[in-house]
C-alpha cells in the first residue's frame, strides 16, 4: 500500500502546497518520496518553483511623483487645529490663570502709576484696566469701579496672594508671560512652515 | 553624507519630526504602491490608497516594532487598505469553473543562455502585465502569498473566504501567469 501511495503522481496543487510549506508532515513525506523516484514530477516541481521565483522577483512598480509632499501636507493639516484645542490652548489658559491669580497684588503695586500724568486716551485705558483687575480680583474689598460692575465675582474662593512675598508674585507673572509668549512662538513657527516640506 | 538609518528616521518621526517621516515615505512609496497596485489593478486608486497607507502608518507608528524593517510593515498596511478598498469596490465571488489542476498546466521551455538577459526582462514585463490583468481575487491571493508571505490560513482570514478557495485561487492565478509567460515567449 505504501508503494501505491508513493506511485501516485501528486496533483499540481500538492506541489504548490509543498513549495508554500503548507503540506502536513504525512503528505510531505509522501510527495517527497514520490519526487525522489519520479523525474517527470521533479521537473514539474522545478517549473513551479521557477515561476514562484519569477513572481517574487518582479521589480517594484514606480510611482512617478513624490508622495511625501501630499502626505506631510495632510499630516500638518490635521495637526493644525491642535494649537487651539491642545497643548497651546492649555498653555494659554494656564498663563491667563497665573496672571489673573497674581492680579490682586499687581493692581496694588501698579495703582500709583494711574496717577502719572499721561495723555487722556492712555489714562482712560489704564484706569479701565486697573478697574477691571480690581473688580475681578478684589471683590471682597468692596472697592469696585462702576464701569466694571458687570463683571462676575470671579475671585471668590481662590487663594489670596495678598500676603505672598513679591518674588512669588513676580514668579507667577513671569511664568504666565513665558507660557503665553512660548505658545505664540510655537504657533507662529507652525504657521510659518511651508506645506510641502 | 551618510544616509540616515530607517530606525533613526522612525525615532525622529516619533519625536515629532515630520520631515523624517517624509524621508520614510520617499524610500518606501514604490513598495507600498506596488502592493496596492497589484491588489487593486488600478493606478489612480493605488496611488490614492498608497497615500492613505502612509497617513495610517503615521497614526499607528506607535504599534510598529522598530527592531524590524519598516518596509514590510508599511507594505502590509498598504496591502490591507487595498484589500479593504477592493472589498468595498466589488464582492469577491468564487469562479464557477471546476478545479482542473491536472489539465493544461503549461510546459516551459528551457531558457537559451545566449538570450537569457533580454528574455528575463521581457518575461518580467509579461508577468507584470499578466499579474495586473488577473481577476481581483486572484491578484489578492498572489499578493498575500508571494509578497506579504501570508499562510493559506492567514489569507483565508484576511479575505474572509474558505481555505479551499485560497488554494483554488492561488492555483488558478499561478496557472494563468505561467500561461502568459508561455504564450508571450
Amino acid at each position: 500500500m505504501e508503494h501505491d501511495a508513493v506511485s501516485v503522481h501528486p496533483a499540481e496543487t500538492e506541489l504548490h502546497a509543498l513549495l508554500d510549506g503548507e503540506l502536513n508532515a504525512e503528505a510531505r513525506r509522501r510527495v517527497e518520496g514520490h519526487l525522489a523516484g519520479c523525474a517527470a514530477c521533479a521537473r514539474r516541481l522545478e517549473r513551479a518553483q521557477a515561476l514562484f521565483v519569477q513572481i517574487e522577483s518582479l521589480p517594484e512598480l514606480r510611482l512617478d511623483r513624490d508622495l511625501s509632499r501630499p502626505v506631510l501636507q495632510s499630516l500638518r493639516g490635521k495637526s493644525r487645529p491642535m494649537p487651539m484645542l491642545g497643548l497651546l490652548g492649555l498653555q494659554s489658559l494656564a498663563a491667563a490663570a497665573l496672571i489673573w491669580a497674581a492680579s490682586d497684588r499687581l493692581t496694588r503695586l501698579l495703582a500709583p502709576l494711574a496717577q502719572v500724568d499721561l495723555p487722556g486716551p492712555v489714562i482712560t485705558g489704564w484706569t479701565s484696566l486697573i478697574g477691571v483687575l480690581l473688580a475681578v480680583r478684589l471683590p471682597a474689598t468692596g472697592f469696585r469701579l462702576d464701569s466694571a460692575a458687570w463683571l462676575p465675582r470671579l475671585g471668590e474662593g481662590l487663594p489670596d496672594l495678598g500676603a505672598a512675598p513679591d518674588w512669588i508674585l513676580w514668579g507667577l507673572v513671569a511664568l504666565g508671560a513665558w507660557l503665553l509668549v512660548n505658545s505664540l512662538v510655537v504657533r507662529a513657527e507652525r504657521e510659518r512652515r511651508p506645506d510641502g516640506g | 553624507m551618510a544616509e540616515v538609518s530607517e530606525q533613526e528616521l522612525v525615532r525622529l518621526t516619533r519625536s515629532g519630526n515630520l520631515e523624517a517621516y517624509g524621508d520614510l515615505v520617499r524610500r518606501h512609496q514604490n513598495g507600498v504602491f506596488s502592493a496596492c497596485y497589484r491588489v487593486l489593478g488600478n493606478r489612480e486608486e493605488a496611488e490614492d490608497v498608497t497615500q492613505e497607507a502612509f497617513l495610517r502608518g503615521y497614526q499607528r507608528l506607535h504599534q510598529y516594532d522598530a527592531e524590524r524593517p519598516f518596509g514590510p510593515w508599511i507594505r502590509r498596511v498598504g496591502a490591507n487598505l487595498a484589500l479593504n478598498r477592493l472589498a468595498h469596490n466589488l464582492a469577491i465571488h468564487p469562479p464557477a469553473l471546476e478545479l482542473d489542476d491536472e489539465l493544461d498546466w503549461p510546459e516551459q521551455e528551457e531558457p537559451d543562455p545566449a538570450h537569457a538577459a533580454a528574455e528575463q526582462s521581457d518575461q518580467r514585463r509579461l508577468l507584470q502585465q499578466a499579474l495586473l490583468q488577473l481577476p481581483a481575487h486572484y491578484r489578492a491571493v498572489i499578493e498575500l502569498r508571494h509578497f506579504q508571505e501570508l499562510s493559506y490560513q492567514e489569507i483565508a482570514a484576511a479575505l474572509g473566504i474558505p481555505l479551499t478557495d485560497v488554494k483554488s485561487y492561488l492555483f488558478r492565478a499561478r496557472r494563468a501567469l505561467a500561461r502568459s509567460l508561455r504564450d508571450g515567449a
